[in-house]
């Protein structure tokens, strides 16, 4: 028998949210994969699949207290660090990079789930070392370390994206576990020092897109191109859009990528401002009711991974909005549950899922031991 | 859901009401955080669709941005002496721009007139592109000359939509000269483009592939540029946002010599076979001839399938590149190797003579000299001079198979050379093993026989026959043929140079090779030696004659050679190096299906020899323009 305190606790609008942007994401891939001739039109079909198979696996992960996941935490991690390093030598390489998977017909991105391990692997340490006062230097080293190893894989595969985003979760974890402030200006100190040393280690074309998104004069041709095309397309948009499936821009292939990293300029070109804010405003809300749920949990594991969670997909959004509309260099991030990638969604849906379980599971926890 | 049992085993760790107080005011900043980073999202879409939206909408909707590619040139070829042998001048090309079309029927019949095409063949080229996005040019004629770009130029304001292009193509200046050994170039295909060799190269770029064209395309390939332009209607550029010059590959200077390469050439004008030379000092190639040459500017129009077939299908063999990839019996060229296996392996006093009836008989059969009327009484010397196959015949019984095919391997036969091109052969020592494992069936005694004078199983490519002439040469050392003596970039910094490298040393002493040399100045030079046809009067040169039996039929035994169907006729080789005191080139050349090497072969050798003196004693260079792309 299912205890009825988990409907009544259960976060319906949560849930409402991440079904409308699902929805809408689908959606706005038919439209991006509508006039392009061949094979891509079936992109917004195969999403549907995804995100079936990531609704499954949210249901899975809602059947079991979430508190187990700390007990979890070194195998998930474990695992996510194997696939990272298999990766590495069986990968499929697209494109130039190394960061596929493949099972038969199914290719995977171990590099997505990476980061929901880490972020678990993190929320685990931080509720098992318990710091009064602030955690000190010493007290980081784990968990720099916890991130360094996946972020040094992903950066071979190359992936800047998404190596990027896992070193702003842990900026983000540690300032909301607290830090020393001795310890937090010397790892400022630190991390400005080491800006040189991360730029000599980027790929050519990695720096190239820094620098056109600094002066976008110098690479016409690439980056500096696509992001000039994104802003033409949403700007286009004006307030009402030019209509479902009616963007010229990207119809015309004027926009790279634009079932992944671009999917919002297709958006914003066809539904103008008024549809880019109700998505800005359904991402928001998603963000404050995710907010909610770390807040409201009763206990620190839940508070810890809620906010991990929280971080990640409001990282991902940040950076590729901030791209898609030329507040940023241009780095290849998935939009949650807008861009097609079935990684992507099968990560977002499974910490969607976690946040559900950890606020539905909020009662038992009333009366602490 | 299971509950019970295991509530018991998690921990819960509250937090405490202090803690509580400062979590929520962590919450608090953070909730501001996120408003303001929505805010900015709020914001700029605000700017970019409602402040600037009518400026986006207009430059959408003329969709006037667009990117001109120029591909960067490939890097010159240039032989020894820094002559330009390939390099690349600008072409023209007309294309077209369906974005800017009105009349897409009405344009092509004009352009047709114009360019005198079809206008079905330009359909056609518009129709294969059909897949492309809309603003990108497709190409409809290419290298057209100056006077019809000067007459499309004249009408463009009446053509909407129609570019004139400019792209580096591949010119070379002595025409088809040393073919093989540059290169053709092909369009780059889709698996190309994948593959970590080619990551600067666009599609639609011309990309080496063979010869040294390919195997340093990484050095010759330029880097592509392009620019960012605006476009009005008619698809004439406004302005232009950002613009990056091509940049040239890098010049590959070659050790090959221009002169020694056309002499080479124009002595074996209408024949088949392949003419290669070295410096025996240190493995530097001089020339690099496979005959008939190919047609490398054909391979940038692209072949029909009809040319195509008509190449593989020609019975002289045009394609392959026979220095390395023909494999043919040495013939009498190899009793060089035998004659250092008898003197090594002291099988025979070199002043012991034998008798040359003319016919050697061994087991119940007879094997016979090719003079017939016998060469009398035959020591060493005069064995190797006259190439008395008694005498020959003779060694190989008393050496062996497995000490001739040793002597062979040391001499570089059976195993490639490693040169860097590719499809190298590796010719074939024959040995009891590789015949029991080929044929299941033992070997006949009688087979070393004719193993010994290169007959038989024996299979060497014209490469390593020059190996061998090198170190008999040199004081025996197998050099790494060496193509490349630096790569240069266009500001003249040389980014790589070229040392040469010893593979292995021959199993034979000083004494001995001196022995053979002086053997082989005795075959050009003594007045009974079969290679008096290369002998010259300022330099003494040595050398080696051959002639390979195709087929061992007595039909085609006493005919003349002309009348012998050509594919049964034999091979002539024949390989020399000059000075015989000072040796500073060697050279190898086979004449496929045309008889006697001595009067064939010969001949071709002495004349690459005769120019390279020449020139060495009047060094002006005398290389005459054989008609590159532009005089055809």
């Amino acid at each position: 028998m299912i205890d009825r305190r988990y409907i009544t606790n259960f976060d319906w609008p949560l849930l409402g949210v991440v079904l409308l942007l699902s929805m809408l994401g689908v959606l706005n891939l038919y439209s991006a994969g509508y006039s392009a001739t061949g094979s891509a039109t079936t992109v917004y079909l195969r999403q549907l699949y995804w995100l079936g198979l990531s609704g499954v696996i949210m249901i899975v992960v809602l059947s079991f207290d979430y508190r187990r996941i700390a007990e979890w935490a070194p195998y998930i991690y474990a695992g996510s660090i194997i696939t990272l390093v298999a990766v590495l030598f069986v990968g499929k390489t697209v494109s130039g990079s190394q960061r596929w998977l493949g099972f038969g017909s199914l290719v995977f991105q171990p590099s997505e789930l990476a980061k929901l391990a880490t972020v678990i692997a993190l929320a685990s340490y931080f509720y098992h070392k318990d710091v009064k006062k602030g955690y000190g230097l010493s007290d980081l080293l784990a968990p720099a370390g916890i991130v360094l190893l996946p972020f040094i894989l992903i950066v071979k595969e190359p992936d800047l994206g998404t190596s990027l985003l896992l070193l702003f979760i842990l900026a983000s974890m540690v300032l909301f576990v607290g830090i020393k402030w001795g310890a937090f200006l010397t790892l400022l100190g630190f991390g400005l020092t080491s800006v040189p040393f991360i730029w000599s280690l980027l790929k050519d074309y990695q720096k190239k897109r820094v620098e056109s998104f600094l002066w976008p004069e110098r690479d016409p041709l690439g980056s500096g191109y696509h992001a000039l095309q994104s802003k033409i397309a949403v700007g286009s948009g004006k307030i009402l859009g030019k209509g479902y499936l009616a963007g010229s821009q990207s119809k015309l292939d004027f926009l790279p990528e634009q079932h992944t990293d671009f999917a919002f300029s297709v958006f914003a070109e066809e539904w103008g401002f008024m549809g880019s804010i109700l998505l800005i405003i359904l991402y928001f809300l998603l963000i404050l009711l995710a907010l909610q749920v770390a807040i409201r949990s009763k206990e620190k594991f839940g508070t810890f991974l809620a906010f991990g969670i929280l971080a990640m997909i409001f990282w991902h959004l940040v950076v590729n909005v901030g791209m898609v509309l030329g507040l940023m260099p241009v780095v290849g991030v998935p939009l949650p549950l807008i861009s097609y990638g079935g990684s992507s969604a099968i990560t977002t849906l499974t910490g969607i899922g976690l946040l559900l379980n950890i606020r539905m599971r909020r009662f038992m926890l009333q009366k602490g031991p | 859901m299971r509950q019970t049992g295991s509530k018991r085993d998690l921990r819960i760790r509250a937090f405490d009401p202090a803690e509580i107080e400062e979590y929520h005011r962590r919450f608090d900043r953070i909730t501001v955080f996120v408003i303001v980073v929505f805010a900015v999202f709020f914001a700029r879409l605000w700017y970019l669709q409602i402040i600037k939206g009518d400026e986006y909408l207009k430059r959408s909707e003329r969709n006037c941005l667009r990117i001109q590619y120029m591909p960067g040139p490939r890097g010159d070829i240039l032989d020894r002496h820094g002559q330009v042998l390939v390099q690349s001048r600008p072409s023209f090309s007309i294309s077209l721009v369906r974005e800017d079309v009105k009349d897409i029927n009405k344009l092509l019949n004009r352009l047709s007139s114009l360019l005198k095409k079809s206008p079905a063949s330009l359909w056609e080229k518009v129709v294969a592109a059909k897949n492309m996005p809309r603003y990108m040019p497709i190409r409809l004629c290419e290298d057209v000359d100056a006077d019809t770009v000067a007459l499309v130029e004249m009408h463009r304001f009446e053509m909407p939509g129609v570019t004139i292009e400019i792209e580096p193509k591949r010119n070379y200046v002595y025409g088809n000269m040393a073919a093989h050994l540059f290169g053709y170039l092909g369009e780059i295909n889709e698996k190309e483009l994948k593959g970590e060799l080619f990551k600067n190269v666009r599609l639609g770029e011309f990309v080496g592939r063979c010869g040294l064209e390919k195997v340093y395309q990484a050095d010759l390939a330029g880097i592509g540029g392009g620019r960012q332009v605006e476009v009005d209607a008619a698809g004439r550029v406004i302005s232009v946002y950002g613009d990056i010059p091509p940049v040239s590959g890098n010049n590959i200077h070659l050790t090959l010599d221009a002169d020694l390469q056309r002499v080479a050439e124009d002595a074996m004008a209408g024949r088949s076979g392949a003419v290669v030379a070295m410096d025996p000092r240190n493995g530097k190639i001089l020339t690099w001839a496979s005959c008939p040459n190919i047609d490398l500017e054909a391979f940038l129009h692209g072949l029909s399938r009809k040319e195509w077939s008509g190449l593989v299908n020609d019975p002289l063999r045009p394609l392959p590149d026979k220095v390395i990839q023909g494999q043919y019996p040495p013939g009498s060229t190899y009793k060089i190797i035998t004659m250092a296996a008898a003197l090594e392996e002291k099988v025979i006093d070199p002043t012991a003579p034998l008798y040359c009836s003319g016919y050697y008989p061994f087991g119940n059969r007879v094997y016979r000299c090719w003079e017939e009327k016998g060469h009398g009484s035959v020591a060493m010397h005069k064995g190797i001079v006259r190439s008395c196959d008694f005498y020959f015949y003779e060694m190989g019984r008393r050496l062996g198979v497995k000490r001739l095919a040793r002597y062979a391997q040391g001499f570089g036969l059976g195993s490639p050379a490693k040169v860097e091109l590719e499809h190298e052969k590796s010719g074939l020592v024959p040995t009891p093993e590789w015949k029991l494992k080929r044929f299941k069936v033992p070997w006949q005694e009688g087979e070393t026989i004719s193993i010994a004078i290169g007959q038989g199983f024996d299979l060497v490519t014209p490469l390593q026959m020059l190996r061998v002439i090198s170190a008999v040469a040199n004081g025996g050392v197998l050099y790494r043929p060496q193509f490349v003596e630096k790569i240069v970039s266009l500001d003249g910094k040389i980014i790589k140079q070229f040392k040469p490298i010893i593979d292995s040393k021959v199993p034979v002493s000083q004494r001995n090779l001196e022995i053979i040399r002086d053997g082989l100045a005795g075959v050009v030079n003594e007045p009974h030696g079969t290679g008096g046809a290369c002998r010259l009067s300022t330099v003494m040169v040595g050398g080696k004659t051959g002639t390979a039996q195709v087929v061992r039929l007595p039909a085609y035994r006493e005919k003349n050679v002309n009348a012998i169907p050509y594919k049964y006729r034999d091979h002539a080789w024949f390989v020399a190096f000059a000075p015989v005191e000072d040796p500073e080139i060697a050279i190898a050349v086979l004449v496929e299906h045309s008889g006697h090497g001595g009067s064939i072969a010969a001949p071709v050798a002495r004349a690459v020899l005769e120019e390279y003196f020449s020139k060495k004693s009047s060094p002006e260079a005398t290389l005459v323009r054989t008609g590159g792309a532009n005089d055809r």
